[in-house]
């Protein structure tokens, strides 16, 4: 699963509209920025720090400046119809290699592990180092007159170019995307059309499942669709996706942009009340909106761009950075976690085992269907847990009747569990916790805190507390369900789980599974990233204090444990050892003779 | 033949501080030089005889924390230095603290020049200016500033005339009319795959000849008064870092990074300059070089300091050991001072092994400038710029618990203790003596044995103050306690002198002063219980003084081959003072003496004895034919019966330095 990180800014920008891009730089979390005509930029992305500049006083850049890796310079479009190269050092750009055409030039792409392709206004395509030496190859106009080219993408391995373009045919916008082979004579593979079932494309991007190539385009009626790439105008390639209206507003046009896990797409649009724009993380996979990040302004051409694990959005008078993370998830992260809410990380409500989809009246249809189903339960059976366990028979009901209409504990947990905690029924929260091994985080945490309470100070050892903290989790939906919870429960706990550390190490409890240390720590780690900037500003070090104490009396014990690995290394290859033999060997005497 | 016991103890860990520049005072051949690393200082050499520690100066102008030196200057016998602080600062070398500094004006200073009238000293700055300062009798005095250059000034050399200056900076090397303050010549060096040429040395000749060492391994040969190369050598693969011009300006010397040094021979009547013959001594890059006659001095990464000459070719390596006394001991303890840290060990016995009990660091890791361990091994005391700090070691006898550090509380009279260095001496188990190293205070401190209080009984003049001759202006190199307590000799750059000690009264009487020697003194040493002093020097000799009698008994030169230039660099009674070993840092030596009542007799040779006709004792020197590497410490051990030394492994010293150049072997 892919997530966006906090935004932040790289670098005032003086004149939005004259920004013509932003690309990567030799290193991953270094980025070029072509601001106005004469002048570019390199910046270290994390640092937020200016590297070097290139300022151009002759020519003008007509397209971002980029990294060409398999020339090892730096390269940009210059006049319309010049392709210059320089090296880093070259700050005036006065002496440089160029590669004068005859036709216009719209860009040029370079990939670490392929060459350069330079696509020319009128269609045709050629590798740089190529058209250095025959500027002919790129003489040939292959687009019609008025069909004009958007953007491209290329793809290294099978050496394919990508022309997104348009036209405009009977007052109707055309939209196509031109396959082509970039070596070949007969340069264009297929054509493949869009638009026939939207009114109009809004954004799109080239897409990749497996060997196949797709392309992934929003349109303005709001939903998302893939469609192979292929001659024509197939329809029944088209798959729709979702509808994204929810989050993007369908007025506006988008900037989409693949993630590396081929899963995920980034879309940044103007938001559905269009009072400011969104960047949403979109997961064909599962079919999932699973991150969002709302931003004051939207601004018109929308432009981002993916540098090494970031996204770039210029914001007003500022190029902002959001950070992406992709990695593994639980299933159960996926998976019936559908109605929470949390933050900015939104999840779209579809249920995977209905087709219709859910609804707020869930509830009703339960209901109901716990009526017709009241029947098919085992009547003596439930008589008899009632009078063994009167407490939680009603629970046990309830639970019986989704089990039988094939629900998933997640989400029976998200009944059962807030009835029995507003209950307070703690006898049924012990079972519910021996019975259900996927109860959803923010339910955990709702019992942690429910149990917390019943603590009356951090050092009292509450068994089901313990039974909770051991728990599996997902750390990213622990901490988005911890922001929820009052400062003061989240110090509480955090002495509780210091204490625990503490006197288990006092103790000397030989822990045979250290699962149980390191579920304590991840609680520990998810409590402060939850609400690091309340523990900040409070600057309440003390429980900080008393933690890193505990931790660090920990660190110490298993630096004793450490130094033991090459005794264990020596006898294990069977070499003898002898471990006072330093000491030894500090002290000799020989006997000398003077003659 | 004469069997010993010696008992080796491996508890020095000394790490390799590289020699970054050196400068030589032609009148008195003595010889600056700056050790860089963490603790960095400037060293005196006498190299006059054999190459021998004179003095070191750790009081030095530190940024971030850090000293710097970039370059040393000798002017009207004043030794001056310029770093990355910004400022040239003149060293009291009496005190060895800083005299004064000057603000260089324009950011660091990468490299200073002297007029070789020593009237004024030229300073290059990171902001590319040359700053010219007088050298007046108290201070330096600004000058002027010759036109602003582009780029940092890295190397200066001034003309032997005086009116010119070349200076080396990225890509060109520039020559300046110091009077007029602009630069007469720019000289391109040009650049090799388009990579910036740094001009790192530069030396002027006399008849206009610049010759610029740079960071591709070229020496070039520029006509000054036209401005064009000449001819140039390639000499090495990797950057020059240092070039010297010999005394006779027949030879110059080049080395760097590749640290062959190459020596290039000029042509009798002519001006050109072929490639002689190299020689290859340091293993890291050589980044200084100075010449004495046909001795050439060279120093770099590695820490070694080599004296190299031909023909006929003698090599003397001096390896990076401190050259001060640094490890004291008692009869169960060794004290081993650092730059500003203590390590104390205890010595093994018969159930107990080596084991290190203490390791003490200076607050703020201040510098430590002398120490001394008392004779039970109980105290121990330290002496910075700042103060005097006395400890006492609470050890429990067979305890696993750490051993105990308590601080005694010293009466510190701020006015006299501080900002002066002390030499500090155990006279008996509770007496200190320290001297200032001025030689105007001498300070008497007696330790309370129930209480933790030291208390200063008194402070007199020191042994400097009252002299009227010239020794006064020189300062304490180095003073030594009798076992008694009752005797200091003390050494004012190599004049030595014996006072009595009366710690009652308290006075220091002056009894007699040794015989000048030519060579520098290396180490002096009290016999345990006859009123005899040992000396050794330099060139190899030693002298056995009577100071009751105010003679010189013995005296010997040990016949050594000629390539042998290793200066003996202490010595140690064993056997209750029956025989002395002396020692170099490869080798070591006997010398036995008994007492006898009978007259001398003629002497043979490797026989010795005294011509006085009150002849008590009787000479014997013995060599040993085992080598060791390196000896650095060597002391009585067992009661006297046996021998302690310490070694500094060659191989520890080499696993701390960076890798060196690598260059392609055959067969490798």
């Amino acid at each position: 699963m892919a997530s966006l990180s906090p935004p932040f800014i790289l670098c005032p920008l003086p004149d939005r509209k004259a920004l013509l891009g932003i690309r990567q730089d030799s290193s991953v979390n270094k980025a070029i920025v072509t601001l106005g005509k004469n002048i570019a930029i390199r910046y270290q992305v994390l640092e937020q720090k200016q590297e070097s500049s290139w300022t151009t006083s002759r020519y003008w850049f007509t397209s971002p400046v980029m990294f060409c890796y398999d020339i090892g310079k730096y390269g940009a479009v210059l006049n319309n119809n010049i392709i210059g190269l320089w090296e880093e050092a070259d700050a005036s750009l006065a002496n440089i290699s160029k590669i004068k055409l005859s036709s216009e030039v719209f860009g040029i792409r370079s990939s670490p592990t392929g060459r350069t392709v330079a696509v020319m206004k009128n269609g045709n395509v050629a590798y740089v180092d190529d058209l250095s030496e025959n500027k002919n190859l790129v003489k040939d106009s292959l687009l019609g007159v008025d069909e004009s080219i958007m953007f491209f993408e290329v793809d290294d391995k099978s050496g394919l170019c990508y022309l997104f373009t348009t036209s405009e045919v009977k007052g109707q916008p055309k939209f196509q995307v031109i396959t082509m082979q970039i070596e070949a004579v007969d340069k264009v593979i297929a054509r493949c059309e869009f638009g026939n079932d939207t009114d109009k494309m809004l954004g799109s991007c080239l897409h990749k499942d497996g060997s196949d190539s797709f392309v992934a385009y929003f349109g303005s009626d709001g939903c998302i669709r893939k469609k192979k790439l292929m001659t024509g105008g197939n329809e029944i390639d088209r798959i729709k996706l979702a509808s994204l209206s929810k989050y993007i507003s369908r007025n506006n046009p988008v900037t989409m942009c693949p993630l590396p896990d081929n899963s995920s797409i980034a879309i940044y649009g103007s938001d559905p009340t269009e009072e400011g724009a969104v960047v949403i993380i979109y997961d064909i996979l599962y079919d999932l909106v699973v991150s969002k990040q709302s931003l004051k302004l939207y601004s018109v051409p929308p432009l981002m761009e993916k540098i090494g694990q970031s996204l770039m959005v210029p914001l007003g008078l500022h190029i902002l950075v959001l950070g992406f993370r992709i990695t593994k998830s639980l299933l159960s992260a996926v998976v019936g976690k559908h109605q929470a809410k949390l933050d900015e990380e939104v999840f779209e409500g579809r249920n995977p085992w209905n087709t219709s989809t859910w609804d707020p009246d869930t509830e009703i249809t339960v209901t109901e269907s716990c009526d017709k189903s009241k029947n098919a339960l085992d009547v003596k059976e439930l008589d008899a847990i009632k009078e063994a366990y009167p407490s939680i028979w009603e629970t046990i009901r309830q639970v019986k009747i989704f089990e039988n209409e094939g629900q998933p504990e997640a989400v029976i947990c998200n009944h059962v569990i807030p009835a029995a905690l507003e209950a307070a029924n703690t006898s049924a929260i012990d079972w519910i916790l021996d019975t259900f091994s996927d109860i959803p985080e923010v339910h955990v945490v709702s019992m942690v805190v429910f149990s917390l309470k019943e603590v009356p100070e951090s050092y009292v050892i509450s068994e089901r507390l313990n039974k909770l903290l051991l728990r599996k989790f997902d750390k990213q939906l622990l901490t988005a369900s911890l922001r929820h919870i009052p400062y003061e429960e989240v110090k509480k706990l955090l002495a509780y789980l210091n204490s625990l550390i503490e006197t288990s190490w006092e103790l000397k409890i030989d822990y045979e599974d250290e699962y149980v240390m390191k579920s304590w720590l991840k609680w520990c780690s998810a409590l402060i990233d939850a609400h690091y900037t309340k523990f900040v500003i409070h600057s309440e070090t003390d429980v900080i204090e008393k933690l890193l104490h505990s931790v660090s009396e920990c660190t110490k014990v298993m630096e004793t444990v450490r130094e033991m690995e090459p005794f264990l290394v020596l006898s294990h290859s069977k070499t003898s050892y002898e471990p006072n033999s330093s000491l030894i060997s500090r002290w000799r005497t020989e006997t000398i003779t003077f003659d | 033949m004469s069997q010993f016991k010696i008992n080796f103890a491996d508890i020095l860990d000394v790490f390799p501080r590289p020699i970054s520049c050196m400068r030589l005072q032609e009148k008195t051949k003595q010889l600056a030089l700056y050790r860089g690393g963490d603790f960095g200082s400037i060293e005196l050499w006498d190299v006059a005889h054999q190459p021998c520690m004179v003095k070191q100066l750790i009081d030095l102008e530190l940024i971030d924390g850090k000293p710097s030196v970039e370059s040393l200057v000798w002017a009207q016998g004043r030794l001056f230095s310029g770093g990355l602080h910004g400022f040239i600062v003149e060293h009291d070398l009496r005190s060895g603290k800083i005299k004064n500094k000057t603000a260089a004006t324009s950011g660091p200073v990468w490299c200073l020049a002297v007029k070789s009238d020593e009237s004024q000293i030229a300073a290059g700055t990171e902001d590319g200016f040359i700053n010219i300062f007088d050298v007046l009798d108290e201070s330096l005095i600004y000058l002027k500033v010759l036109d602003r250059q582009e780029g940092r000034v890295l190397c200066m050399d001034w003309s032997p005339c005086g009116n010119y200056i070349a200076s080396g900076s990225v890509d060109s090397v520039r020559l300046w009319d110091v009077e007029k303050g602009h630069a007469i010549q720019r000289l391109i060096t040009g650049r090799s795959k388009n990579k910036e040429t740094i001009v790192w040395s530069i030396v002027m000749m006399e008849n206009f000849t610049i010759a610029s060492g740079d960071s591709r391994g070229i020496v070039s040969f520029w006509d000054g008064r036209v401005g064009v190369l000449k001819f140039k050598i390639i000499s090495h693969k990797a950057d020059i870092l240092a070039l010297k011009l010999s005394q006779d300006k027949t030879q110059l010397y080049a080395a760097g990074v590749d640290p062959t040094i190459i020596i290039m021979n000029k042509i009798i009547n002519s001006d050109r300059w072929v490639k002689s013959h190299p020689r290859v001594m340091h293993t890291n890059d050589v980044m200084t070089l100075e010449t004495v006659g046909n001795k050439l001095f060279s120093g770099g990464l590695d820490g070694d300091f080599i004296m190299s000459s031909f023909p006929p070719k003698v090599v003397t390596k001096i390896p990076p050991i401190p050259k001060q006394q640094f490890v004291f001991q008692s009869a169960e303890h060794v004290l081993v001072r650092k730059e500003a840290s203590v390590n104390i060990w205890k010595l093994p016995t018969p159930t107990t092994e080596l084991q290190m009990l203490l390791e003490f660091q200076t607050k703020g890791s201040e510098n430590i400038y002398s120490t001394c361990l008392s004779p039970n091994g109980r105290i121990f005391a330290i002496s910075t710029l700042k103060y005097i700090r006395v400890f006492r070691l609470n050890d429990v006898p067979d305890s696993p618990k750490p051993l105990q550090l308590t601080r005694l509380n010293l009466q510190d009279d701020e006015k006299v203790i501080a900002n002066r260095f002390w030499h500090l001496n155990f006279l008996d188990d509770n007496r200190i003596l320290a001297l200032s190293v001025d030689g105007r205070k001498a300070l008497f401190m007696q330790l309370s044995t129930d209480s933790n209080a030291v208390q200063i009984t008194d402070c007199i003049a020191g042994p400097s103050e009252d002299e009227q001759s010239d020794r006064a202006l020189e300062g304490i190199d180095s003073f030594i306690a009798s076992v008694d307590g009752k005797h200091i000799c003390v050494n004012c750059n190599n004049h030595i002198s014996l006072y009595k000690v009366d710690f009652n009264e308290p006075m220091l009487e002056k009894m007699c002063s040794v015989p000048n020697y030519s060579a520098r003194l290396t180490s002096m040493n009290f016999h345990p219980s006859h009123p005899l002093l040992l000396l050794t020097f330099s060139d190899h000799c030693f002298q056995v003084y009577n100071f009751e009698r105010g003679r010189i008994i013995f005296q010997n030169k040990l016949e050594k081959k000629y390539d042998d230039q290793q200066p003996l660099m202490g010595s140690a009674w064993i056997r209750n003072g029956d025989a002395a070993v002396l020692f170099q840092v490869d080798g070591m030596y006997l010398l036995k003496l008994c007492t006898t009542d009978e007259p001398a007799k003629k002497s043979r040779k490797g026989e010795n004895s005294s011509k006085s006709e009150f002849v008590r004792f009787k000479f014997e020197v013995n060599s040993c034919g085992a080598k060791y590497k390196y000896l650095a410490f060597m002391g009585s051990h067992n009661a006297g019966e046996e021998l302690l030394a310490a070694e500094v492994n060659p191989n520890s010293l080499l696993e701390k330095l960076p890798p060196a150049f690598a260059k392609k072997r055959f067969g490798s």
